[in-house]
């Protein structure tokens, strides 16, 4: 079969799976609501039918493409690691603590705001990345654990370091409106991070697929015996691949928080991590579709919420929806039988070719 | 009485990347024979018997068991049948036991569980009745290729099946396992029973079966009486012209050292001492070859001095630099090529694309780019050049390893290896499962390195291979050389046979001349 039946293929699967559950969806809203029609119509053209929805969806996408591109990495190794979910909280910590802590000029502050939540997210990782490379423990259960030391160390700076006692609820001090990252489509959120967001993403592509450590990675998680006895140092591999996996969502971490708070607030982790990984599964691991996926991902968000503001079906029906699709997109077989009668087809028509050639 | 017993008629398989691995085959047995099939890497063997066995489904064609049209949908319809395989790459799993491989789902029981002591007890019977030395309590995942194929037969055999597919159950196997496996074919043939068996090489073909089905680019080419056929005739129908089989090699100008190996000892899995106290050297412009019965050392041997093995005692050096503490990235560049044995595990990463596959080496060289950014365009034609060099049967190099034949995927390895002018090459089972034109061309490549001054290291359990290629030859046994032949031409085959089932040894100034 020909590379442009292969993409168009592809294509058309993801489609059929979004209305198959787009379908459930129904079924399920019809359950719940009195007005299913009105409802459905709402999730579907709700998150475009205005421009500050509009602008929800692309706010809700940046920090998705960077826990998604940390996840991509990780599992391309094969390594399960949640750290994302702890980097991303204690990367837009330590940007907080930096900027309330050091008076810097705006542009120098900025650069090493970000730089410094990307590293500190990298230092999360450490534990859990060793652990893994040095001894083989489960990187699963390691960084679930460790992520609830973040939490609460998190909360621990929060409440004694830079808590801002004049503030209504628990937050930290102002972050000085000249470092935050300004938006730039009048009446949205939408901030300039998307750009720090979509350089990522080149960047990780160009990491993953165009240089000799990214393939090394890409070798470990396919059979690390094999990489092992072709010389690759599968132990650099696996503890590196997790701590540029921290980078990256700490990085996410510090841009949402400049891009959309004004204080640091977080007492628990905001959940970008566990996303980040739903995002990695629809990129098909593959970090030049994230941005697809954090798309997908957040669009149908905004649209249970406006679903839900606007009709009876409640919030939490996100979940379900969101479940179902990724159950018809992530399974391998759906329509492999067509798949493979189209193959079929284009196999007899070549022979035929060959046969009036001849 | 020559009734067919098992009929595929037209039989059409298309592989979902549109490769047509059989083109309307037909192929029949009959009970009670034993029947060859036989064709080159690629030719659509496993793929046939992959059919019959349930695991894909042709888009054409009919199967017949005693003249019933019959539909088979999965493995376990053909176990209905009564028809059991032998798989290329085993199908074993990895995380358990070797007796809970053999009698997976088939479990003696007691009082309704398992009863494992009795399991235990059963698979140390059956591997004593077929003289299999296997290690029943071991994990597979970690036991040598050699131990994997006998717990594949074993549990095919306990199976109890009417007509037993075999997918180049030798290739790991030792002339003397494969003397035990084959009285106990015979034995089943006289029960009835029907085998097929699949194999590159004639000369077990010759010896027990009936007759051959010859496949080419996945059509038959018809089905011969055995006693009619030659190994001419064969192999012209196989590959359209005449097979080469000894290599022209001129005599071996030994030139210094390259790899020394300083009272080698390692202790294994099972706490043995798989290694007892080794020395041994191999010099530019040698091939040294290394016979013994798998299982007594030279697989953990291997693994010690390519650094996969790093508990060991001893020393190892290559062109006089000690190498034994080395990662393997670092012994690598100290200029060994090492052809692992076991091709599924180390070999070759299946998902990845054939390309990927062969450039795992040479992450340290510019011949895949500069410094650390990959060059696509260096690779492709590095790929393109080592697909066509090597004969890999593919569409592309961008093809993932798994959907190659296995003699195929080998190529893949012996190809990656070659690629880089080694100074030690260390061949272990090189021309395993591969056919007998790409055999003639891997012992082709391994005469020419070993002419433009490489040292060659050469295991193998096929006895002819070794006695063909080795310049020098040294024989293990438990773990240690038991014998060693400056020149190779002075031994026979029969003398070797006493060495590697340990009836004699050398006395230790010989067996020195080693060190
Ligand atoms: N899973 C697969 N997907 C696509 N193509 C495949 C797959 N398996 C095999 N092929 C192709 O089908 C052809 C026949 O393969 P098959 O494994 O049947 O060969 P074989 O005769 O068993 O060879 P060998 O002696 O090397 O084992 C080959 O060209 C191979 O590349
Ligand atoms: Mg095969």
């Amino acid at each position: 079969m020909n590379k442009k039946r292969e993409a168009l293929f592809q294509f058309l699967s993801v489609l059929i799976a979004i209305a198959v559950a787009l379908l459930v969806t129904f079924a399920i809203i019809l359950c719940v609501s009195d007005e299913p029609v009105e409802a459905l119509k709402t999730f579907i053209t709700g998150p475009l039918s205005t421009k500050r929805r509009i602008g929800n969806v692309i706010e809700g996408m940046i920090p998705l493409i960077f826990t998604g591109l940390a996840a991509c990495v990780m599992f391309q190794a094969k390594q399960f690691s949640l750290i994302g979910d702890g980097a991303f909280l204690v990367g837009a910590l330590a940007t907080a603590v930096l900027l309330l802590k050091f008076q810097l000029p705006a542009v120098p502050a900025l650069f090493l705001g970000i730089l410094i939540g990307g590293a500190v997210g990298g230092i999360c990782a450490v534990i859990p990345g060793f652990l893994k490379a040095k001894w083989n423990a489960n990187e699963f259960v390691v960084s679930m654990m460790f992520n609830s030391i973040l939490e609460y160390f998190t909360v621990f700076i929060l409440l004694n370091y830079i808590r801002d006692p004049g503030s209504g609820f628990v937050a930290s001090y102002l972050i000085p409106e000249n470092v935050k990252l300004p938006s730039f489509i009048a009446k949205t959120n939408v901030h300039t991070g998307l750009f720090i967001a979509l350089f990522m993403v080149v960047l990780t592509t160009l990491f993953m697929y165009k240089t000799k450590w990214g393939y090394s990675i890409r070798m470990v998680g396919k059979n690390p015996r094999f990489s092992r006895y072709s010389g690759i140092n599968t132990f650099a591999v696996v503890f590196s691949c997790q701590i540029i996996g921290g980078f990256i969502a700490g990085l996410g971490g510090s841009v949402e928080l400049l891009g959309m708070y004004d204080r640091f607030q977080w007492q628990s982790t905001p959940g970008y991590g566990f996303d980040g990984m739903t995002v990695a599964i629809l990129a098909a691991n593959n970090p030049a579709l994230v941005p697809v996926g954090a798309l997908f991902l957040a669009y149908i968000r905004v649209g249970t919420d406006v679903m839900a503001r606007a009709t009876s079906v409640p919030n939490e029906s996100v979940s379900i929806i969101q479940g179902i699709i990724m159950l018809l997109i992530t399974a391998s077989a759906f329509l492999s039988k067509t798949k493979h009668k189209m193959v079929i087809r284009s196999v007899r028509d070549e022979q035929k070719k060959i046969k009036e050639v001849a | 009485m020559n009734e067919d017993l098992l009929v595929m008629s037209k039989i059409t398989k298309i592989y979902p990347n549109g490769v047509m691995a059989n083109d309307k085959v037909d192929f029949s047995v009959r009970t009670g024979e034993i029947h060859a099939l036989m064709g080159e890497n690629g030719a659509g063997k496993s793929t046939l018997m992959n059919i019959l066995y349930g695991e894909h489904q042709p888009e054409e064609g009919d199967i017949f068991i005693e003249g019933q049209k019959i539909k088979i949908n999965s493995p376990n319809d053909a176990i209905m049948h009564g028809i059991g395989m032998v798989h290329q790459h085993f199908m074993l799993v990895p995380s358990l036991s070797v007796a809970q491989n053999i009698y997976l789902g088939k479990e003696p029981r007691k009082n309704g569980l398992i009863d494992t002591k009795e399991m235990i007890k059963q698979a140390e019977e059956i591997a004593r009745k077929y003289n299999f030395n296997i290690l029943p309590t071991a994990r597979v995942a970690d036991i040598p290729v050699g131990m994997k194929q006998k717990v594949e037969i074993l549990k095919a055999l306990v199976g109890g099946a009417k007509i037993l597919i075999l997918d180049e159950p030798t290739a790991v196997l030792t002339p003397q396992e494969t003397e035990e496996l084959f009285h106990e074919l015979k034995e089943f043939k006289k029960k009835g029973h029907t085998i097929i068996f699949i194999s590159h090489k004639l000369k077990e073909i010759k010896q027990i079966c009936d007759r051959i089905t010859i496949m080419k680019n996945g059509r038959s080419m018809g089905t011969y009486n055995m006693e009619d056929m030659d190994e001419k005739s064969i192999s012209r129908l196989m590959v359209g012209r005449d097979v080469i089989k000894s290599v022209e090699k001129k005599r071996a100008k030994p030139g210094e050292t390259v790899l020394k190996v300083e009272d080698l000892s390692c202790i294994n899995e099972d706490g043995k001492h798989a290694v007892n106290h080794i020395n041994l050297k191999v010099r530019r412009g040698e091939i040294l070859g290394i016979a013994g019965v798998e299982g007594n050392g030279q697989s953990e041997f291997v693994e010690c001095i390519s650094g996969i093995r790093k508990d060991y005692k001893g020393r190892v050096s290559i062109c006089g630099q000690y190498v034994d503490r080395l990662s393997i990235k670092k012994i690598r560049k100290a200029g060994l090529s090492h052809i692992s044995e076991d091709r599924m595990s180390y070999g070759v990463a299946v998902e990845a694309s054939i390309s990927d596959n062969l450039i795992s080496d040479k992450l340290g060289e510019d011949m895949i780019g500069h410094g650390p950014i990959l060059s696509h365009k260096k690779i492709a034609s590095l790929s393109a050049d080592l697909v066509d060099k090597f004969l890999i049967k593919c569409s592309s190099y961008k093809q993932p390893v798994s959907m190659l034949s296995g003699g195929n995927m080998q190529k893949v390895v012996v190809a990656r290896e070659f690629a880089r002018e080694p100074a030690i090459m260390i061949a272990n089972q090189p021309s395993r499962g591969v056919d007998v034109g790409a055999t003639e061309f891997i012992h082709k490549k391994l005469v020419e390195i070993r002419d433009n001054g490489a040292a060659v290291l050469l295991i193998s359990a096929d006895l002819n291979e070794v006695m063909e290629l080795s310049d020098s030859l040294a024989v293990f046994y438990g773990g240690e050389v038991v014998a060693y032949f400056e020149d190779s031409k002075n031994v026979t085959e029969e003398e070797l046979g006493y060495y590697m089932l340990g009836l004699m040894k050398q006395p230790e100034d010989i067996i020195l001349g080693l060190g």
